[in-house]
């Protein structure tokens, strides 16, 4: 068999018994590392359609057995994880929004030279040290509270909006951006904002995107500040009812009838019919966005 | 809308409660208000008050741990306005934020102390309010009176250098203690003989296991491991002479401490051959109550050594749908204990209701208390399917009483042991003259239903195998609790809840440390021997200066 | 002002004031939300009484940091923090590389894509849910891996309660939640690679294993080295959220960690002044990590944060 061998170099192919068995060998293995990451949530996904005798006998795999819609039905007319599932919404957006302001006005003057900007580096660091250290639960708690954040929707927002890791990548995103789009606007007297808004910003789309999502997820995940900062159950974001009902409280502080209460919630199908519901929206955002995201990613990541 | 459906449900109460002829079917009376337990707020007072509570708590439409037919019955009859600054599940997430109540000096008006430790935290930082004489003076006669059932025991515990600093939340209750549950199904299925010693519990729940090896489970344990009625250690270990938690009497005029004896050891080596034999199921460190509830209503398990509320949950349930009966005996002695039945009443956590200090109506706390005493269980005032649960009738009844903000209710501590002989004679003998409080008459309704069932050849319900295994005959639940304690076998936490400084410092840290060196033995992480090394650290980490102080106080009294 | 006509006059820097304007609001939320409570720091060295609150507890001097040196745990779970993080470390490396090395000879961009989508869905999910999901699937009793240990005639295993599989147990679950990541960023900087390098070694006749030992792997050194230095400065942070949720007393022997033994003694036994002194030990060791890593990764590998 002749092949002329510039063309198939070009093409990358170069089909040699070796090279198709690696092939086939190479994609069994991806596709079985890809259907790895997978399969817990399709298993999670049958014990929540299956009925409850089948998933407490272990009896369910991949694939739902006596399907039942049982556990989604009471999932959703549970008011404690509709209010908890609201106010997980509401906090995404809330927080969201404010997190990608106040990161993108703190990153630009950042990206700036300590000549167009004095005491940039030593700003920069007073933001870059708090990642590593804290004060701890309670002094956190008397600020919030001393703020008047308590027990709003604020507190899961205000206290942890400004992200330094974030910052700094966007920061090194805004380097990047070629200097003399700027000084061009520079010299028509342009105040700062004007020149975010109309020239770093379009440029910085993939990066602020990237962030948005790592934001939104995180966000979404996020269930300590629900515990201490919220006062009363229909205020806690979903991660912390979930948590609640999968690691359980103390039971040798509940009566047995409040016990009873509890093994309802917590049972093998409703728990994962929870899991679900309070799994899958961030889980779709995702593809959509996928194309953004691994741009931004690499840029944000790789900047040399 | 909700006015319509509480006076259907006393309507419901009322015919029923009349059907059976009862003594408070012609209540309730309205409270009276002219005296100083229920005389009602000039104008409406509020009362503050962080809450525990339960995520999975459901509530009737509308309603919330701050509005339901507690806080309305409060405003309504007594002008109290409950208002519920913040709600935590109960556990460390309630005790995580009363802390934080503490730190940021917002404490609300009303405060249930999660455990003695955080009660002598305020009173030692001068937060609580002196509620001395006001006990005397506000408390219903009644409760007085049930909170002196046990001497004044528990009562003692609220006094701090003799000024009455809080109310006691909970009793030694002697309804905590340890029985031994086996399958009647199984147990004929295999021709076994019923059990005379530990030994033969033991080897039946092995027999059961080894007749399914692969469905189920011998001796239920999870990660409570000490100190709940589910399925702890504290069973066998009482039956090998060891009381885990509680300070026992010495010999010698002193106190010991219980989980640091050899005979501790020697019931931890048990359940640790237990596991390695593979008769504990290997995952127990990660089970709750709620998981060997399913294991048990999964026919997964024949023998349990638990409390008496078992058959309430989660085997009527078992009960409704398998039909599984099962014999209750006392706590079975080892074979190589020679002494009758000893067995403990768990440690008690030492929770009290307090009162903010500044705050200008401390009485509020015992008219509240006292209203929730007389609503659910008062002859005279008690409206019991409107504030504790739905009548028997109604199959998974809600239970009302648990919207209660403050969750303490002061009823006799004898209640549920009365019931017994009052309904095992009015069954035997129909005369009813012996039932004397509404439980009793509740109950026995229930045993009755049960009777007419089986007569009937029909599946009696679950709700009411529970009222005939707790409360009919010499083999009931309370018949034998009433045994261990007309024979004196019940052996009490001789602190009586009581905390010596370093114990309000260390002793959070020194049962974490036994509960991690219990489960690490026992699952075999750990070899036996390392037991000795626990009561080494435990000595070293503070249990030293406990001990001393324990008894220092112990000899002063 | 009037504007120079003069195209080659660079314009003069002046300092716009609307730079410190614009991170006004950050500046001060940070100042008031994370170096508000650095005040709390002093307890680790005072005798905390929450109701006299920070400012008036009695000191103690050194006292709680000789107690953590006294207490044989504290050791135990600063080994378990190290030797879990370096384990995750180095398999974060390995199996990320691997995957994108692979994926790389793949050839048809509709696979190559629904496998990076599909790697990356665990890392959307927390830890609270995923640990119902492994808790779940791992149980000895009725979990479906031991189902299939079982049905292969072998004793089941207790995945998270035994102590000497529990760290690999640890490793493995966060390799699975954050390869596609990884995989993702070393995707990226394969793709940087010129591809006529491959086409020249082709010609040349260098085999797929050749090309990717010359070709592929020095392309991404540079990405490597840079990764490896700042995930150093994480070396004290064994992963809280994922141990917390998976752990029980049975494995604390080699499964706990700096982060859970601080939320134990801070949380459940309130020993806050104890635990806000590890949090200081650990908050000190990290910050001198980090500030060694990025002066080593800009020494190195010429990067630097900002």
């Amino acid at each position: 068999m002749t092949v002329e061998p510039t063309a198939s170099a070009r093409r990358g192919i170069r089909k040699s018994a070796g090279e198709r068995a690696f092939e086939i060998c190479n994609g069994a293995i991806l596709s079985l590392l890809a259907l790895l990451c997978l399969a817990p949530f399709v298993h999670i996904l049958a014990v929540s359609l299956s009925s409850s005798q089948a998933a407490t006998a272990g009896r369910v795999g991949f694939w739902p057995v006596d399907l039942s819609l049982n556990s989604y039905q009471y999932a959703t007319q549970n008011p404690v994880f509709i209010s908890a599932f609201g106010v997980t919404v509401r906090r995404v957006l809330l927080g969201v929004s404010v997190d990608t302001l106040l990161v993108t006005l703190a990153a630009y003057p950042l990206s700036k030279t300590n000549r167009e900007m004095p005491g940039r580096t030593i700003l920069a660091w007073i933001f870059v040290t708090t990642m590593f250290v804290g004060g701890g639960m309670i002094p956190s708690y008397l600020v919030v509270n001393a703020t008047g954040l308590r027990n709003t929707l604020w507190a899961l927002v205000i206290p942890g909006a400004v992200k330094p890791f974030n910052m700094t990548i966007l920061l090194n995103f805004f380097r990047q951006t070629p200097k003399d789009l700027e000084e061009s606007a520079l010299i028509d007297g342009a105040p700062q904002p004007k020149i975010l808004w109309y020239i770093y910003l379009p440029l910085a789309l993939p990066a602020l995107a990237t962030l948005t999502i790592f934001d939104t997820v995180g966000h979404w995940n996020e269930w300590f500040s629900g515990l201490i900062y919220m006062d009363k159950q229909v205020n806690q974001p979903l991660q912390t009812y979930l948590r609640g009902v999968i690691i359980q409280p103390d039971f040798t502080l509940l009566n047995q009838q409040q016990i009873e209460l509890m093994s309802k919630i917590s049972s093998k199908t409703y728990q994962a019919a929870q899991i679900m519901i309070a799994t899958t929206p961030v889980l779709a955002i995702y593809p959509f966005l996928q194309k953004y995201f691994i741009k931004g990613l690499t840029l944000g990541s790789l900047k040399g | 809308m909700r006015l319509t459906k509480r006076l259907a449900a006393l309507a419901v109460a009322l015919t029923t409660l009349a059907a059976a002829g009862l003594a408070f079917a012609q209540g309730p009376n309205p409270l009276p208000a002219d005296t100083p337990w229920f005389k009602p707020y000039e104008e409406p007072v509020t009362a503050r008050i962080g809450a525990s509570v339960n995520i999975a708590q459901t509530f009737p439409e509308g309603d919330s741990y701050s509005h339901n037919v507690w806080t309305r019955g409060l405003l309504e009859q007594l002008n109290i306005n409950v208002d519920v600054v913040w709600e935590a599940p109960g556990g460390s997430d309630y005790e995580t934020k009363l802390n934080l109540a503490i730190a940021s000096n917002d404490l609300p008006d009303i405060i249930l102390t999660a455990n003695y430790a955080q009660f002598m935290k305020l009173y030692n930082a001068g937060k609580l309010a002196d509620l001395t004489g006001l006990y005397e003076e506000y408390a219903y006669p009644v409760i007085q009176e049930n909170l002196m059932k046990d001497g004044g025991q528990s009562l003692s515990w609220g006094v701090l250098d003799g000024k009455r600093m809080g109310m006691p939340a909970e009793g030694a209750s002697m309804q905590q203690v340890r029985l031994v549950w086996i399958r009647a199904d199984w147990l004929e299925e295999l021709g076994l003989e019923e059990p005379k010693t530990m030994e033969d519990v033991l080897s039946i729940a092995k027999a059961f296991k080894d007749a399914d090896p692969d469905n189920r489970v011998g001796m239920p344990f999870f990660k409570a491991v000490i100190g709940d009625g589910m399925c702890d250690i504290q069973g066998v270990a009482n039956a090998y002479g060891a009381f885990p938690r509680i300070w026992i009497d010495d010999g010698e005029g002193g106190l010991k401490y219980g989980s640091i004896q050899p005979e501790f050891r020697k019931a931890i080596e048990i359940y640790a051959d237990l596991y390695k034999d593979g008769y504990i199921d290997p995952a127990f460190a990660s089970l709750d109550g709620g998981k060997v509830g399913e294991q048990l209503t999964t026919n997964k398990i024949g023998v349990i050594i638990g409390n008496s509320w078992l058959s309430s949950w989660p085997l009527n349930t078992l009960y409704d749908t398998d039909k599984v009966d099962w014999h209750v005996y006392p706590l079975l002695m080892s074979e190589t204990i020679d002494t009758p039945v000893k067995t403990q009443v768990p440690d008690i956590k030492g929770a009290h209701v307090v009162v903010r200090a500044g705050y200008e109506h401390p009485e509020l706390l015992f008219k509240w208390l006292n209203f929730s005493v007389a609503k659910t269980n008062d002859p005279l005032y008690a409206e019991p399917y409107a504030y504790h649960s739905d009548p028997p009738e109604i199959e998974h009844g809600f239970g009302y009483h648990m919207l209660n903000p403050l969750y303490v209710y002061y009823n006799d501590p004898m209640l549920n042991f009365n019931t017994q002989p009052h309904v095992t004679a009015a069954i035997d003998t129909g005369d009813l003259s012996s039932l004397t409080t509404a439980h009793d008459e509740t109950q026995y309704a229930n045993v009755k239903k049960w009777f007419d069932k089986v007569e009937a050849g029909e599946q009696p319900s679950g709700n009411d195998w529970n009222a005939w295994l707790s409360w009919y005959g010499p083999d009931s639940t309370f018949a034998i609790m009433n045994r261990y304690i007309a024979d004196g076998s019940l052996v009490y936490n001789q602190t009586y809840g009581y905390f010596t400084d370093t114990m309000v410092k260390e002793w959070g840290s020194l049962t974490s440390m036994e509960n991690e060196y219990v489960t690490q033995i026992i699952a075999g992480a750990r070899p036996i021997e390392d037991f000795d090394e626990f009561v080494e650290t435990w000595l070293a980490l503070g249990g030293e200066d406990i001990i001393k102080e324990i008894n220092e106080w112990h000899k002063a009294k | 002002m009037t504007r120079s006509v003069s195209p080659p006059r660079r314009p003069r820097r002046f300092v716009d004031p609307w730079l410190y304007v614009m991170l006004a609001p950050s500046l001060i939320l940070i100042l008031v939300y994370a170096y508000g409570p650095l005040f709390g720091l002093s307890i680790a060295f005072k005798e905390y009484d929450i109701a006299r609150g920070v400012m008036g507890s009695p000191w103690a001097g050194l006292a709680k940091f000789r107690y953590l040196f006294k207490n044989p745990n504290f050791k135990r779970v600063i080994t378990n923090t190290v030797s879990l993080s370096v384990m995750k470390l180095a398999f974060r490396f390995i199996v990320p590389v691997t995957v994108a090395i692979l994926l790389n000879e793949v050839r048809s961009v509709p696979f190559k894509r629904a496998v990076q989508t599909l790697a990356y869905l665990p890392y959307f999910v927390s830890w609270v849910a995923l640990s119902g999901v492994f808790i779940s699937i791992l149980s000895p009793t009725d979990g479906a891996v031991n189902e299939i240990i079982k049905a292969m005639g072998m004793k089941p295993i207790y995945f998270l309660g035994d102590p000497d599989i529990f760290p690999g147990v640890m490793v493995v679950t966060d390799v699975w939640k954050e390869f596609g990541y990884g995989t993702i960023v070393y995707m990226a900087a394969l793709t940087s690679i010129d591809p006529s390098l491959y086409e020249a070694a082709a010609i040349d006749g260098a085999g797929r294993a050749r090309r990717v030992r010359h070709i592929t792997l020095p392309g991404m050194t540079s990405i490597l080295v840079l990764m490896f230095i700042l995930s150093l400065g994480g070396l004290m942070n064994a992963g809280f959220d994922q141990v917390f949720n998976l752990y029980n007393p049975m494995v604390y022997r080699t499964g706990d960690i700096l982060d859970t033994f601080t939320y134990r003694i801070g949380m459940v036994n309130a020993q806050y002044d104890t635990a806000t002194a590890v949090g200081l030990i650990k908050s000190g060791v990290s910050l001198a990590l980090v500030s060694g890593s990025y002066y080593a990764a800009y020494k190195f590998a010429d990067y630097r944060i900002f």
